[in-house]
């Protein structure tokens, strides 16, 4: 799934790619493909539902911690548990993670990074 | 109080938390004793199979409103009434600045960054990141805000390729030194004094010692970090703290012949203003206001990847902040309460140590 901010001119300003979400997981209007008002965008996606029942994600994070304190953590859990620290280590940074949570986070990056928000739309595509 | 001494890394793989929380504070200078106020909610949508296979799983923070807050302080009668609402306001306005920065801390938040190099100030988030990973090293000397708000850490997250030196001017130890000598005095005041509402300022004094310690212990395992000593006879001057910082960045510059890839770290927009009309390349970081929600999960759109942070880390520093914090699932009759003082435990700040009951 791609979301693409323009500009009042209708200029490409930045493409934002979430490739572990498609456009089809979501219940979406035909009219997807109209560029959203970034001042919209937030409640446009709040409000939009799963197509289906969808199982959690499981996309590769960057856990915001430091790092010495990571390699504390998977240490402690591997002289306490049967598995080796790989394991634990692909384990704590792929979560689960919910469809709409992580485009909310996207929504709010992208919100974030444009202002003044009423300057741009966002169009949104696979 | 006394509890079971943690290391965050060993509250974190020591107690799985999922569910439904309620988060709430305790301070024995400006509350009574047990008087608990609300500081918000956490919801998991994992269950207990999963929290036990992994430690650190998303989760939803909703922050109380100023009026919630403020409606929490317990009332006086009489004349005294209306400066104790006065105070109560004032005190919410507090804890929901400090809540902000735990979240900015703890990677919930982002920070905004003001880049005032070369005649311009860069205000987007990509495009400072830009500029400052064209230069082959960065040299960041810091200021006490910009520890204390985990700044460099956020940097060490965000430009992980980027070779970061930091520098911390002693003049910023000197302030902490004095943060800490003000809250011992404080600590000893409470055994003999009744709690003052007004005295909640010790919510923005708290952070300067314990999460400014613990930025620098954790940078200090991570990446290279240089105390920047002076001369004798500097330490004595009673000059501003910031104008000893600006001249450390200058004799940085000249003593060791470097001219790009130094810059002033500082939460203080008025001083990054001042060095920057001196010559000195500034990246001012500015706190985001507290929303109405905020997910565990974050998109850096520098890396293209999502963050993740942990509900531990983001209770440890809230105690940090707060004194005591209080955590109650009412569905699985659990309360667990961290505690950041303790009376017999030496060296709290210099070890990042907690004490945890439940």
């Amino acid at each position: 799934m791609k979301l693409e901010v323009i500009d009042q001119q209708g200029n490409a300003i930045q493409v934002y790619e979430v490739p572990v979400i498609s456009i089809h997981d979501f219940a979406w209007s035909d009219s997807a493909e109209i560029p959203i008002p970034l001042t919209q965008l937030l409640e446009v996606i709040r409000n939009l539902t799963p197509a289906s029942e969808l199982d959690p994600l499981f996309p590769k994070v960057v856990l915001y911690l430091p790092d010495p304190l990571i390699n504390d953590i998977v240490d402690q859990l591997a002289a306490t548990g049967n598995e080796s620290k790989e394991e634990i280590k692909e384990q704590i940074l792929t979560p689960p993670l919910k469809h709409k949570i992580l485009l909310l986070a996207v929504v709010q990056e992208i919100i974030q990074n444009h202002l003044p928000n009423e300057d741009y739309k966002v169009r949104i595509s696979e | 109080m006394s509890g079971n001494p943690l290391l965050l890394s060993e509250f974190i793989t020591r107690y799985p938390i999922w569910g439904n929380w309620k988060v709430s504070y305790t301070d024995r200078t400006h509350l009574p004793d047990d008087k608990y106020v609300t500081l918000g909610t956490i919801a998991f949508e994992c269950d207990e199979q999963r929290a036990r296979l992994s430690p650190v799983l998303p989760f939803v923070f909703q922050p109380a409103a100023e009026k919630e807050i403020k409606d929490q302080f317990p009332e006086q009668k009489g004349d005294k009434q209306k400066g104790d609402q006065e105070q109560a306001l004032r005190a919410s306005k507090i804890i929901r600045e400090q809540m902000a920065e735990s979240l900015m801390r703890t990677g919930l938040l982002r920070p905004e960054l003001w880049l005032m190099q070369d005649h311009s100030v860069q205000t987007g988030f990509l495009e400072v990141l830009r500029s400052l990973s064209e230069n082959p090293y960065l040299l960041l000397v810091v200021d006490t805000g910009a520890l204390r708000r985990g700044i460099v850490s956020f940097l060490y997250r965000t430009l992980p390729e980027a070779s970061i030196w930091t520098v911390v001017p002693v003049f910023v130890m000197m302030e902490v030194q004095h943060q800490i000598a003000e809250l011992n005095r404080e600590w000893r005041k409470i055994a003999q004094g009744t709690p003052q509402l007004g005295k909640c300022d010790v919510l923005e004094k708290r952070p300067q010692v314990s999460c400014t310690s613990r930025e620098l212990n954790y940078i200090r395992r991570w990446r290279p970090v240089e105390i920047m000593t002076t001369r004798p006879e500097l330490l004595s001057q009673s000059s501003e703290t910031d104008r000893l910082i600006i001249e450390s960045v200058k004799n940085l510059k000249r003593e060791r012949g470097l001219h790009r890839g130094v810059y002033l770290l500082t939460t203080d927009k008025d001083m990054a203003s001042l060095a920057v009309l001196e010559g000195v390349n500034t990246l001012c970081v500015v706190a985001p206001p507290l929303p109405d929600v905020v997910s565990s999960v974050r998109y850096d759109s520098w890396r293209q990847i999502p963050l993740l942070s942990s509900v531990h880390y983001l209770l440890w520093d809230l105690t940090q902040v707060f004194s005591t914090i209080q955590v109650q699932n009412q569905e699985s009759n659990q309360t667990y309460t961290l505690n950041y003082y303790s009376e017999a435990r030496g060296g709290f700040f210099a070890y990042d140590i907690l004490e945890i009951q439940g």
